[in-house]
């Protein structure tokens, strides 16, 4: 198992798909903080002003549905299907490696590569915004520091999320083009499923009602939703229940999917 | 007799289309064993069940004894090396890169430099050694043989190499068909070689197996074949049909071929009667061949005509 993921780790980094995400992951991270900074200054709202921060910045760049966290693991799976397309999962298969062995491989580097690649971008563009911007209005605290390693815990299982669809698609398909559009049909609809969810919520009503309890799950548990950081009040019990808990469910769902499916797979 | 790879009732459907029917295949240790059979006759079907690359829906294969419904089948894999249809290698990979890669599937930790420049030279690439020139840059042969130096490196004792002569040059046939004469000879490694390239085979195998509409009509040893390759008679002329109608009143049915110009006359025949005959019927001869029979002549007749083979 170990080789393996050796194997496939290294030869995603020998890609140069994967030169190009670093590049891109390095000019989006560039361009976002300066971008928001050039329209701060052209508009000079008040209301901008305020909303901008190196904080949001930062946790903006993990979004799934837009930008780089759309990009990323679009070229992320044209790198794993290669390994269909050139018929090097044969390699592994004929060698006496086991389909679990091969295709938790596959999926523990989707979700290496994701999220570190992520992180990396995130942190890139946290230190542009800090050029520009305050992290945030307030000081910053001890409980804003444990608020930010939760965000992140949670931006990143959101991540494995996406390695587990991508690795699901990958066996699935066997084919990098029929992958990329799968994806991309999954990552719009939960982003236009969790926008409707988000006015649907907003017009459902006081707390109490049940139609407010609803949407407000449907709303949180979207792996995909854009407003996947603590608001003022920071963190509740219902984040990890109705945010990581269907995340990390969703994880296996797919990882459960994609091994049942690449088990009896015939590879030609 | 132990086998180092065997099947019992291997077989394959693909819809209600039953592309494998019941292939019975022995292959012994030492064998070079050309498996022969015309375009979509099964052969890349029986390579990629017997490699785990597909499953059987009825049947099994056995490998150096262990049989492919246990899980110690994962550990006699390891013995194996195939190039399955076409090289699986990294195009966008130097040939050293790609020998890394398949060293570290393989687990082998200690003396990869040596192991991977033995490969190179066993297979004649020594010269990729250092080189940052991609795979993908290579010719067909170059990656044949990149492809046989990766399978090498596991150290198989059973190599499986499916249409290894497809789109080489002829000097890339003779390369590999040496590679293969070698590697038989210098380190005992057993060959399984799919091909409808038969003329190409009988240089090289030591058994065949002859495959048509999915089932094994005949395992023979090449020294048997040789006994089997009967005196053939070809027999050219315009009215074909009216030949062939003939030829299937005197002869027994596996005696004759028709042919494209004409029909063969399969082994010992009284001629100088069986030509009269002809003519008497008022069929016109163009022009009579005799000749020893060959593999193709002996395949044609087993599996009664192959546009392919």
């Amino acid at each position: 198992m170990r080789n393996l993921l050796k194997t496939d780790l290294y030869r995603i980094v020998k890609d140069k798909l994967f030169l190009v995400l670093a590049i891109l992951a390095g000019v989006f991270a560039l361009i976002t903080p300066l971008a928001n900074f050039a329209l701060l200054y052209t508009f000079e709202e008040e209301n901008i002003r305020y909303a901008m921060d190196a904080k949001s910045l930062f946790l903006n760049a993990f979004g799934a549905g837009s930008n780089f966290g759309l990009i990323c693991p679009i070229l992320l799976t044209i790198a794993l299907c290669k390994d269909f397309s050139h018929g090097t999962v044969r390699n592994k298969i004929i060698c006496g490696k086991s389909r679990i062995s091969i295709f938790l491989s596959m999926f523990i580097t989707a979700s290496v590569i994701l999220c570190g690649i992520m992180l990396a971008h995130a942190l890139v563009t946290l230190g542009v915004s800090l050029c520009f911007f305050n992290y945030q209005a307030t000081p910053f605290t001890g409980a804003d520091f444990g608020e930010l390693m939760l965000t992140l815990l949670f931006n990143l299982c959101t991540y494995l999320f996406v390695a587990g669809i991508l690795s699901f698609f990958s066996v699935a398909m066997k084919n990098a083009g029929l992958a990329v559009v799968m994806y991309l049909a999954v990552n719009f609809f939960f982003v236009i499923y969790g926008g409707i969810l988000d006015i649907a919520f907003l017009f459902s009503g006081s707390e109490n009602t049940t139609a407010y309890a609803v949407f407000e799950f449907l709303s949180m548990s979207n792996p995909f939703s854009s407003s996947l950081f603590a608001g003022e009040t920071g963190y509740t019990w219902k984040d990890f229940v109705y945010r990581l808990l269907p995340t990390l469910l969703g994880t296996g769902g797919a990882f459960g999917l994609g091994f049942l499916i690449f088990r009896k797979k015939d590879l030609k | 007799m132990e086998y180092i790879l065997e099947t019992f009732d291997l077989s394959k459907r693909y819809g209600n289309n039953w592309v494998l029917k019941k292939v019975n295949m022995h292959i012994a240790k030492g064998d070079v064993y050309g498996f022969v059979g015309e375009n979509g006759s099964g052969k890349t079907t029986v390579i990629r069940l017997v490699t785990g690359l597909i499953s059987p829906n009825e049947g099994h294969s056995a490998l150096f004894g262990v049989s492919d419904r246990t899980k110690d089948i994962l550990r006699v894999r390891r013995k194996v090396g195939a190039i399955v249809e076409k090289p699986s290698i990294y195009l966008n990979m130097c040939a050293l890169d790609n020998l890394k890669m398949q060293c570290g599937i393989l687990g082998i930790t200690e003396n990869v430099q040596e192991k991977i420049q033995q490969a190179l030279k066993d297979v004649g690439l020594e010269e990729q050694f250092g080189t940052k020139k991609s795979a993908g840059d290579f010719s067909l042969g170059m990656r044949q043989r990149l492809g046989i130096a990766m399978a090498l490196l596991g150290e198989p004792e059973l190599i499986i190499l499916d249409e290894p002569m497809n789109g080489l040059d002829p000097a890339g046939i003779v390369e590999i068909r040496e590679l293969i004469i070698k590697l038989n000879r210098e380190k005992n490694i057993t060959f399984l070689i799919s091909s409808h390239i038969l003329t190409e085979l009988s240089l090289v195998a030591t058994k065949y197996g002859i495959i048509s509409k999915g089932e094994l009509v005949k395992e023979i040893t090449a020294q048997e074949l040789k006994n089997e390759c009967r005196p053939t008679v070809q027999i050219n002329t315009p009215d074909r049909e009216k030949l062939c109608a003939l030829l299937s009143e005197l002869l027994p049915s596996d005696c004759f071929l028709p042919t494209g110009l004409g029909a063969k006359v399969l082994g010992e025949v009284r001629l100088n009667e069986l030509l009269q005959k002809i003519i008497d019927a008022g069929v016109e001869i163009q022009s009579v061949n005799c000749y020893e029979s060959s593999i193709e002549d002996y395949y044609l007749s087993l599996t009664g005509g192959g546009h392919n083979a």
